[in-house]
């Protein structure tokens, strides 16, 4: 019942001298598997900076999307950072009816066809699950992260975050079905100048919900 | 043990039957009992599965109602955003959709949103809810039975997902008593639900039935037996018989407390069966009754004509043929008994034959000598009671060996039977004819005398002259009858019979061939025969002597020979004559043992006279038997030779029919005795055969004339011729002649000028005892003749003799 999922995060920072302005990047890498050692994807790394410097730095994030087609939501798991706008474009011919009970942030859109798209901007860090009140099998979460640095896992279950700059970071790692609470899963790692970290997490998965009850 | 066969036939029969019902009827009652039990064990199986889907159709309304509730938008919408009026009035809205007794939304911190119950004494209990949380946010949704306030509800609990769960929504419904009575109407017929609950203190506790009646009253007792979830189990409270099912109702959560009984009524399940074993109990009544009814009838139908067939068959012993009355019965019974008909008259048929084969001869027909015994029996009696007298005819047909060894076998059967035709056709209606034996045949003459019974001999003599034709040969038939009469010669069959063959046996040799019995000719009379039995006694006793009789040679006029004369006075019977006794004794044996007695007698009697100076030669007579005897010259040496006398003292005289008997060895006999030196005599010459063959061939020296030819000798002239020729006859043969029967004077003389030797007769004298004779010899003028010492001797004593007579002569007159 119990999945262990354990993410080997290998971060390699690349260390920038702050001594003389010159930005050094390192890149820190994982890997997260399940108990059996299956690779987990959709898992999500985010790098918190111990040091207000680390903290304020902004990172350049493309426009994120969360399409619907084919009567999914694509991707499965989304994270940005706070303050992000989302777009939700439906790709589909049908209807859908996407809406969001979270606390996080609490919205419904009623996508009327085809190349129809909302926004919506998460400017508060948390986990947004998203439902569609017409297709109840379809399922997604935007994740909004706690700072700026963070990445999803791959199919391969590995993350790879380049261009770090070196200092202490807390480390979290976030899953849909992950049992454990992020706080009691997240680890301390130093980003050095000259090389790279690596990190693993073992995370325990919650039983995969039976869609097909929900098909009614 | 049971004699009857009626009896038997009914015991095994009705054995079998009952064997045969039993067996039946308990292999019927078992397989049924099996099937039924099978049946009702797969009833209650079906029933099981049939239940629980009808538990699972509910629960999966119920869960699904709750699902398509939980996911309302607008539900979702007001529990995500805490509205507890809306989340309330929603919920009841689900409760009256689906008949939920209970109904409950719970936060993600097991936090009550709202709650709601139709019963303020119920509410879901907190700790079994959260469990079922657990589990569903596990598996995706949970489902329970949990008993409450002693009544069985079911818990429904399903998330509240947005689409991840935002909060828990649960419902409870109770599983009342017309939930459970529907769920019956669509189980098996007889099969009853009861739910029960295992409570805290392990003790099981009904919740609700549908049993009803006394069934319902035991339910407890139902449910302490002991029932195995899963298992078939048989079980009984007291009148109650029932199967028994349990299971657990499924529940999302470990414990499990609640199950379903379900029970089917045995007696219930039996009881449209209970009509056929009925029925096939009295049919098997029915069928040992109508089957001893049916044993008893064929039994009797074997039995009756049995004792009928015994009691017949009884009868037959006793020799009484009764057919037996005709069975109908066309079985083997009656085949019997019809094989029985012609067995008793086969038998009877037999038994006539045999009989008459019995009481017949077969070659003529004619009743055989048992018969004739059977019938003379009858007159026997007859005689007896009325006096009647009758005749038996005894018709010996002669010679018929020589007819049967000549012409055949079969010529001489033709013979008989011809014979017998005769003799049938010839009888009268009083008469019964028989045949006796080979040759002999019998005719009884009823009613009729002596005299009547000659006059019917001879007539059958007469149709006996023609000759028989038989195969071409004409025979002649010799026959001659013996009459015996009763009352007059016997009034005993076997002795009339005997009787008449004895006369039959004399009529032979009788010239008219037919004989009338008489004792006289009767040698086989059983007086003659106890006679023979004093006999013996006689001989010991003295009563068996000689006499003398003195012969004179009538040349000297002395007396030179005595004849020895056997003589047996009787002591009750007096004087028996000699040829009586004789006869007797050559029959009975004892004529050897008299011969030899004799003869020592009179050698003795011979010597005592040598002793005292009596000079006599002695004449004895030989016997037929005497002939055959071979020993016989052998003995009478001996005698002689014991006595010292010399053996021309004896002259032995033998009649020609003695010599008759056996005439070859009876010549052998008298030569050898001639070589020995006898002087042999041949006595009662000229009534015989008298062959002059004969006399020529016998060694005699001595012709001695019979005295019927003497004793009239003076007055018949024919005598005289006889006389004189045999005298003549023997003197040229060159033979002595002696005369006997000489009764006077005139006789001796003229004997004496025929030239006789010697004579010898009552005028001499009779024959005398011993003493007598000695007596007589001293005192007859006839005197002794002298042993002739000298030839002048011999005639003066002869003349003295003479002179002697002369002087007697004339002092008689």
């Amino acid at each position: 019942m119990q999945y262990i999922v354990q993410i080997g995060l290998v971060a390699i920072i690349a260390y920038f001298s702050s001594m003389a302005g010159d930005v050094f990047s390192a890149t820190v890498s994982g890997k997260i598997t399940d108990s059996d050692g299956n690779a987990l994807e959709h898992a999500v790394i985010t790098l918190v900076g111990q040091t207000p410097e680390l903290i304020s730095m902004t990172a350049v994030m493309p426009s994120p999307v969360m399409s619907q087609q084919d009567i999914q939501f694509n991707p499965f798991v989304l994270p940005v950072a706070a303050g992000t706008t989302v777009s939700f474009p439906n790709r589909d011919q049908i209807r859908h009816h996407v809406y969001s009970f979270s606390k996080v942030k609490r919205f419904e859109l009623e996508l009327y066809g085809e190349d129809e798209e909302k926004s919506v901007m998460f400017d508060q860090q948390g986990v947004v699950a998203l439902g569609c009140n017409i297709h109840d099998n379809m399922l997604a979460y935007i994740y909004i992260a706690r700072s700026n640095i963070f990445a999803k896992s791959d199919a391969d279950g590995t993350v790879t975050i380049n261009d770090i700059p070196a200092g202490v970071y807390t480390a979290y790692v976030w899953h849909p079905r992950m049992r454990a609470d992020e706080e009691d899963m997240k680890q301390e790692i130093v980003v050095d100048e000259n090389g790279g970290v690596e990190i693993s997490f073992d995370v325990v998965l919650k039983r995969e919900r039976n869609r097909k009850r929900s098909t009614y | 043990m049971f004699k009857k066969f009626q009896t038997k036939l009914v015991i095994l029969f009705a054995a079998l039957f009952v064997l045969v019902q039993a067996m039946t009827y308990s292999s019927v009652y078992f397989a049924t009992k099996n099937n039924l039990d099978d049946q009702v064990t797969e009833q209650l199986r079906y029933g099981g599965t049939v239940f629980n889907q009808a538990l699972e159709v509910r629960s999966e309304r119920w869960l699904n109602e709750t699902r398509i509730f939980s996911t309302d938008y607008g539900f979702r919408s007001a529990v995500t955003t805490y509205d507890e009026a809306t989340v309330m009035s929603a919920l009841k809205n689900l409760a009256a959709r689906v008949d939920a007794n209970l109904a409950m939304v719970v936060s993600l911190e097991n936090e009550i949103v709202a709650q709601l119950s139709d019963d303020d004494q119920v509410k879901f209990t907190t700790a079994e809810f959260s469990q079922m949380i657990e589990f569903a946010d596990e598996y995706g949704d949970a489902t329970a039975y949990i008993e409450l306030n002693n009544k069985i509800y079911q818990y429904t609990v399903v998330p509240v997902l947005a689409p991840v769960p935002v909060a828990w929504v649960g419902i409870g419904v109770q599983i009342d008593a017309a939930m459970i009575r529907d769920i019956k109407q669509t189980l098996p017929v007889g099969i009853d639900i009861t739910l029960i609950e295992r409570m805290d203190d392990g003790k099981l506790v009904p919740i609700e039935t549908t049993l009803e009646g006394d069934a319902s009253l035991a339910i407890d007792e139902i449910l302490s037996s002991a029932i195995v979830e899963g298992n078939i189990n048989f079980d009984s409270v007291a009148d109650y018989n029932f199967m028994a099912y349990k299971m657990f109702l499924p529940s999302s959560l470990d414990n499990r407390n609640t199950a379903a009984v379900l029970t089917y009524s045995l007696d219930a399940a039996y009881s449209p069966y209970m009509p056929l074993a009925y029925m096939l109990m009295l049919l098997a009544a029915l069928g040992l009754v109508s089957l001893i009814a049916g044993s008893i009838t064929v039994a009797r139908s074997v039995s009756s004509p049995l004792k009928v067939l015994t009691r017949a068959a009884r009868l037959i012993q006793i020799g009484r043929y009764e057919k037996i009355e005709k069975i109908k019965q066309k079985d083997e019974i009656g085949e019997l008994a019809n094989h029985f008909n012609q067995m008793v008259i086969g038998i009877q048929d037999r038994e006539e034959q045999i009989i008459y084969q019995a009481e017949h001869d077969l070659e003529t027909g004619l009743p055989n000598r048992k018969s004739l015994e059977k019938y003379l029996n009858i007159l026997a009696e007859n005689h007896k009671d009325t006096g009647q007298e009758f005749s038996v005819l005894q018709l010996s047909v002669g010679r018929f060996g020589d007819i049967r060894n000549t012409l055949g076998y079969e010529t001489a059967r033709g013979l008989i039977k011809n014979i017998s035709i005769r003799l049938l056709r010839n009888a009268n209606s009083n008469n019964y004819v028989a045949r006796l034996s080979t040759s002999n045949f019998c005719i009884v003459q009823e009613g009729a005398s002596i005299s009547d019974a000659k006059e019917l001999a001879f007539k059958l003599l007469d149709i006996f002259e023609e000759p028989f034709s038989v195969k071409n040969f004409t025979i002649d038939t010799n026959v001659s009858i013996g009459i015996s009469s009763c009352p007059d010669h016997a009034d005993t069959v076997d002795l009339l019979i005997q009787r008449a063959s004895i006369a039959a046996l004399h009529a032979k040799d009788s010239i008219d061939r037919i004989s009338v019995y008489d004792q006289k000719i009767d040698k086989y009379d059983p007086d003659q025969l106890s006679l023979m039995g004093d006999f013996r006694k006689s001989l010991d006793e003295g009563d068996v002597t000689f006499y003398y009789q003195p012969k004179i040679d009538l040349n000297s006029g002395r007396i030179t020979h005595v004849e020895a004369l056997v003589r047996w006075i009787h002591p009750v019977r007096g004087f028996i004559a000699p040829d009586n006794f004789i006869t007797m004794a050559e029959q009975t044996g004892h004529i050897h043992h008299l011969t030899i007695w004799g003869l020592d007698t009179v050698i003795k009697q011979l010597r005592e006279w040598e002793d005292v100076g009596i000079n006599l030669k002695m004449a004895f007579n030989l016997s037929a038997y005497d002939l055959t005897n071979r020993k016989l010259p052998e003995i009478i040496i001996k005698l002689l030779e014991k006595y010292h006398i010399p053996r021309s003292a004896m002259v032995f005289e033998v009649t020609e029919s003695a010599i008759m008997q056996d005439p070859e060895l009876a010549l052998e006999v008298l030569n050898a005795m001639d070589q020995h030196g006898f002087i042999l005599s041949i006595d009662d010459y000229g009534t015989g055969y008298s062959s002059m063959s004969y006399l020529k061939k016998l060694p005699v020296r001595e012709l001695k004339i019979d005295k019927s030819f003497v004793l009239d000798l003076a007055t018949n002239r024919e005598d005289e011729i006889l006389v004189r020729s045999a005298i003549d006859l023997g003197h040229n043969l060159g033979l002595k002649v002696t005369a006997e029967g000489v009764e006077d004077e005139k006789t001796m003389e003229l004997l004496k000028s025929f030239g006789c030797d010697t004579v010898q007769g009552f005028y001499i004298s009779k024959p005398l005892p011993v003493a007598d004779l000695n007596d007589f010899l001293k005192n007859s003028p006839f005197g002794l003749s002298v042993m002739p010492t000298s030839g002048q001797g011999t005639i003066s004593q002869s003349d003295n003799t003479l002179v002697r007579m002369l002087e007697q002569k004339l002092a008689k007159n």
